[in-house]
């Protein structure tokens, strides 16, 4: 972790965040209002607190300055609506039929809030091109050899291998709380899992060569279990 | 804990090595705390009082207790395995609850303070927002198990709240902490989550 270093950062990292922060409000309001609830409320919340959330508030909030944080644009337009639509789907979204489609709907939502996020965080939007399909296209071919179930395995996750390939390609450190991802390249694209000096942060390390060219970057992984996390046999897609 | 009530504690807790061990860690832990409650009573004494403050001397006692308990609990835990390996009846002993479990109720209890923290700092002007979300960030850094930074951002914390940004400054700047930066961030998470409230979302589901 250093100062000019780039970060490529997964959606469910900048959503673990704001899970946080809409997490206490029962007991902000009562810190306010009526003190006397403060023990229950206190503890109904540290209940539903998950220790991923305060890891990625406290990786983020150190990292992530003014220009060096990054989501791809696939994550703009695919996985920001896809959480947008799970609120929706889920009851805690509702949208009053007034015209237009839904999808225009939950796509202004997601604009609006993502238009906030960027003015707020400072956090940009990294534009594809061909170069990370090629990359990606590279970890494909890494399973192709490992036979048809690991390519399956490898296709079915195509969304965030294209975010690893992005990483690689630009070499930026890949920021993520995807533990099945991770694990799934374990061996093969990430190598080196081990726990970080911040509490709930794993990091490992990638590379790849492709076109004569050798690629490598550092992947953060936010979860629950850092620490004591290890990959399994199973977990790994070859 | 007083020493007192740990003893009790201890007192059906069998082999004598044992028991040391743990009234050992126990005696760490509480010269960690004392400790670190002179550093920053002290500080805020300096400050209070409008003298000079050698931030370099602040950082290097909070770093040397920091370092003191590392080095004297990882040397108690080594011991302490070494004894339960040898006599592994006596985790019978230990409270039922696991200590991890009890651990991460008390980083939850951390972050969620820091939530509420941020909710409160975003609320006011400076240098109120600055010194509460410095807090807030030193609570966020106890429970991701980084003490020395958040001793330090204490420190920094108390500083801006005696109106010594130049102090504040030279402290963040031993633990790579931009002010600013922690600033917007953690106010863009509280501005983001609102706009969800504003649209009837309470929480997001994983």
């Amino acid at each position: 972790m250093g100062n000019n270093e780039y970060y490529l950062v997964d959606a469910n990292v900048l959503f673990d965040v704001v899970r946080l922060v809409l997490m206490v409000n029962p007991l902000f309001e009562t810190v306010l209002g009526s003190p006397g609830d403060i023990e229950a409320i206190l503890m109904s919340v540290v209940n539903k607190i998950n220790k991923r959330w305060i890891a990625s508030f406290a990786f983020l909030s150190r990292e992530c300055r003014r220009g060096n944080c990054f989501i791809t644009e696939y994550t703009q337009r695919i996985e920001l609506p896809r959480v947008f639509t799970k609120l929706l789907l889920s009851g805690d979204l509702s949208i009053t039929r007034v015209g237009g489609s839904l999808f225009n709907k939950v796509e202004r939502l997601t604009e609006e809030w993502f238009r906030r996020a960027q003015s707020l965080f400072g956090i940009g939007v990294l534009g594809m091109d061909y170069s990370d399909y090629e990359v990606a296209r590279g970890i494909v071919r890494v399973y192709e050899k490992c036979g048809s179930r690991p390519l399956k395995r490898v296709l079915d996750n195509a969304m965030d291998v294209l975010l690893v390939a992005t990483a690689l390609n630009r070499g930026y450190n890949l920021v993520t709380t995807d533990k099945r991802l991770v694990c799934g390249l374990a061996n093969q694209v990430v190598t080196g899992l081990a726990q970080a000096p911040m509490g709930g942060v794993c990091q490992a390390d990638a590379g790849l060569g492709v076109g004569g060219r050798a690629l490598s970057t550092r992947v953060y992984l936010i979860h629950e279990q850092c620490g004591s996390l290890q990959c399994t046999r199973r977990e790994r897609w070859c | 804990m007083p020493q007192s009530v740990i003893e009790e504690l201890m007192k059906g807790v069998g082999e004598d090595e044992f028991r040391r061990l743990v009234l050992a860690l126990y005696d760490v832990l509480t010269g960690t705390y004392e400790g670190l409650y002179d550093l920053i009573k002290g500080f805020d004494e300096d400050l209070t009082r409008g003298v000079s403050v050698n931030v370099d001397e602040y950082y290097r006692e909070a770093a040397d207790i920091i370092r003191n308990m590392h080095v004297d609990t990882y040397y108690i835990i080594t011991k302490l395995n070494e004894a339960l390996s040898q006599h592994p009846e006596l985790l019978k002993a230990l409270p039922r609850t696991a200590s991890t479990q009890s651990l991460d109720a008390v980083n939850k209890m951390f972050g969620a303070a820091a939530g509420v923290l941020f909710r409160l700092a975003c609320g006011l002007e400076e240098p109120g927002r600055g010194a509460l979300v410095l807090l807030a960030e030193s609570y966020l850094d106890l429970a991701v198990n980084k003490p020395l930074d958040a001793i330090v951002l204490t420190l920094a914390s108390i500083a801006l709240a005696h109106g010594r940004g130049d102090v504040a400054e030279e402290l963040l700047r031993r633990v790579g902490v931009d002010l600013e930066g922690i600033i917007n961030f953690a106010c863009g998470a509280v501005e983001l989550a609102k706009f969800l409230e504003e649209h009837g979302i309470r929480s997001i589901p994983e």
